[in-house]
């Protein structure tokens, strides 16, 4: 192993110093509890440097032999509990009385492995590759993320970024999150602009769930680890504190005031009364009054009188086009994303009648009877509920997304959907309100 | 006075009365406005103190202290016989919190605003107490002087987190800068941490009981406080206005509001 790099796994490591990615030994510091350098995992994976570490555990760069791809490995370390040799992998808990703490934390720190398995299909989040046991404790393995955070991205820009820019990074993100809120039961409760990646292909990963809990469990109020000040709203400061979907919207919305004006916010428990808290609009001249609004109102401090829902923030937050309720046919709204260059849309196909509706990439649009509650209205067959399935083209995956949530069903190739499951489509595919009530075929147009 | 009859030999037995002895004092110190809000009333051996500090930028604090204070103080006053006295503070707790929620600004927006509570009851030598906040109620007995609630902020879950090992004495180091930050209050609209002592205290004579905002406590120390006190032997108004001119004395700016009330009881 002498000439493997900790860094990029190739063997081009000599004297201290990587000649491929210029790697160098001392540079990530000392860290006396991580796992020896090179040592094996599961019998597949290589433990490079540290990435990370924090109360609970340590991220490490790893390589996968199997699959021969760098990937990132984290480990259950909780600090004031656990101890280990030198030399050897084992963990060893401190003490008698530590070792319920510990067990309980192994659960909790597998949740987050088991969250992000739940969570699979959503672009934005980062898949979980494998998870297992070893050395007394937990390991989860997940994909590298090769990008920048947003706050290398506003260096990148000087000190922030442009302003129609970042509202796109942060609508896709609270797409994203809503469907983690509605779709998995899930909130993330760390949100803060270095948990927020853009990928080299221009995609967007939100990482770092090791703070999220499930809304629906009992231990909604148990506390989270040291928070991000200027983020963390003032629910978060309490391990009796009320958390929800609204604490990542004021965390959301507060990383968008941050990364769209170069100032953090104060940390919320300093910020009464709001006296000096400035709306975007009289900062940044070109974010629109209704966006600015949305801001506003997602950092109020009182959880019960801030927006609640991320799609509510997110409908708010859009600048042209969004797609406010009233929809009819028609071109359901416009963002852009980094790299596209194809329009998704969905058809109608049948009875003679052509309808095509064209897709914003990457979000999410309903179909259904009302136009108060869709955005894309086929028809008033009483059959069709007035929500009934939602549909989103994901520019990375480049596949269409179709979420059934109706009374009745939606149907693909004569099957009818899991309610709440997500399922892909390729561009060509035909899926079916109802049985047969409205045929819908998706496609792309370059 | 109480009377007890026997046949037809009247026999008046005349009690000593318990008495509470009450001193309030509050002060704005070197800021703006004054957003504590205090109260104080003896009725026989009975008696009620209130201390909020509130917050909330311009009117906010002392619209929200107000509010709580009136709150508790008129429910108090209107009941003839409360019953389960820790009951009755936890559900004042409860409305007071809704009160301030609610509260509105000159426009009609919601005010935003919020308050500390520390209230107590005394009754037949039974003390109760109710704490949601930072504000401090302290115990008064001899040569002691031990202050009976948590605070209500960011150090508490700190110390919780230390304890249970979610995080390092580093990461609690550095922590430390926020630990005041309040993390229970009347006006969050759901307020569910609050002390109440379900068993009553039973108090002593020359027992004394202190409530203060957290302006006292931050400018003295518990045993200057106690020192304070002691020095006024009976008088309690004279020990309240000592109290706020020396945590006034102590800084020369950045004194915030101070305000207490304290009572002594007086038992034969």
């Amino acid at each position: 192993m002498n000439d493997w790099c900790p860094d990029c796994f190739r063997r081009t490591w000599k004297n201290g110093v990587c000649s491929s990615c210029g790697f160098q030994e001392g540079k990530e510091g000392k860290n006396l509890l991580r796992l020896a350098l090179f040592c094996k995992l599961n019998g597949r994976y290589l433990v490079g440097r540290v990435l990370g570490s924090g109360g609970f555990g340590i991220t490490y760069k790893a390589y996968d032999l199997a699959s021969q791809e760098v990937c990132a490995l984290k480990e259950f370390v909780p600090r004031g509990l656990v101890n280990r040799f030198d030399g050897q992998s084992q963990l060893y808990v401190t003490s008698r009385e530590n070792e319920s703490d510990f067990e309980h934390g192994k659960e909790r720190f597998m949740e987050e492995a088991r969250i992000l398995k739940k969570l699979e299909g959503i672009p934005e989040v980062v898949t979980v590759k494998d998870y297992f046991e070893e050395n007394n404790t937990v390991y989860f393995v997940m994909d590298y993320i090769r990008g920048v955070n947003l706050i290398q991205l506003m260096k990148v820009y000087g000190g922030a970024i442009p302003a129609k820019e970042a509202s796109e990074i942060i609508c896709r993100v609270g797409n994203c999150l809503e469907q983690a809120h509605t779709r998995g039961h899930i909130f993330h409760r760390d949100i803060s602009p270095d948990n927020i990646m853009i990928t080299q292909d221009g995609g967007i990963k939100l990482i770092d769930f090791g703070n999220a809990k499930y809304l629906v469990s009992s231990q909604n109020k148990t506390m989270s680890p040291v928070l991000k000040h200027g983020y963390a709203p003032p629910e978060q400061y309490s391990s009796s504190g009320n958390q929800g979907s609204f604490t990542d919207v004021y965390a959301l919305a507060a990383t968008f005031y941050h990364i769209v004006t170069g100032t953090r916010l104060k940390p919320s428990p300093d910020r009464w009364g709001d006296d000096n808290y400035v709306p975007l609009e009289e900062q940044i001249p070109e974010i629109p009054k209704k966006c600015s609004d949305a801001v506003s109102r997602a950092l109020i401090l009182n959880s019960r009188q801030r927006t609640q829902g991320m799609g509510e923030f997110v409908r708010g937050m859009q600048w042209d086009g969004g797609t406010d309720s009233g929809g009819g046919s028609g071109q359901a709204g416009t963002g852009t994303s980094r790299g596209m260059n194809v329009i998704p849309y969905v058809r109608l196909a049948a009875q003679g009648k052509e309808i095509k509706w064209n897709l914003a990439p990457n979000r999410i649009t309903r179909i259904g009877r009302s136009g108060k509650c869709a955005d894309i209205v086929p028809g008033k067959d009483e059959r069709m509920s007035k929500a009934h399935c939602e549909i989103y083209y994901d520019s990375i995956l480049e596949c269409f997304c179709l979420v059934d949530i109706s009374t009745n069903g939606t149907f693909l190739k004569g099957h009818k959907l899991e309610k709440g499951k997500i399922y892909g489509l390729k561009a060509g595919e035909r899926f079916a309100i109802g049985k047969d009530i409205y045929v819908m075929e998706v496609g792309i147009e370059t | 006075m109480k009377g007890a009859m026997e046949k037809d030999v009247v026999t008046v037995r005349i009690f000593e009365e318990d008495k509470i002895a009450l001193g309030i004092s509050s002060i704005v110190g070197t800021r703006k406005n004054q957003e504590d809000s205090i109260y104080g009333h003896v009725e026989g051996g009975n008696a009620i103190g209130i201390v909020c500090d509130g917050m909330g930028g311009l009117q906010g604090g002392e619209a929200a202290s107000n509010a709580a204070v009136e709150s508790l103080a008129e429910a108090w006053y209107g009941q003839k016989d409360i019953g389960d006295i820790p009951e009755f503070l936890k559900n004042q707790a409860v409305a007071a919190d809704e009160k301030v929620f609610y509260l509105q600004n000159e426009k009609g927006e919601p005010l935003r605003a919020g308050t500390t509570i520390v209230a107590v009851i005394v009754q037949d030598k039974k003390l109760y107490w109710l704490s949601v906040g930072d504000s401090r109620i302290y115990l008064i007995r001899g040569n002691e002087i031990l202050s009976v609630c948590k605070d209500h902020n960011y150090r508490l879950t700190l110390d919780e987190m230390l304890r249970s090992g979610r995080i390092t004495e580093e990461e609690y180091a550095k922590e430390e800068g926020r630990a005041e930050a309040l993390i229970s209050y009347l006006g969050m609209g759901d307020v569910s941490l609050m002390e109440i002592n379900k068993n009553p205290f039973m108090l002593e004579n020359r027992d004394i009981i202190l409530l203060s905002s957290d302006g006292l406590y931050r400018s003295l120390s518990e045993q200057e406080i106690l020192q304070i006190v002691k020095e006024c032997g009976e008088d309690m108004q004279k020990a309240a206005s000592e109290l706020t001119a020396q945590a006034l004395g102590e800084k020369v700016s950045g004194q915030d509001n101070t305000s207490v009330v304290v009572m002594q009881v007086q038992y034969s």
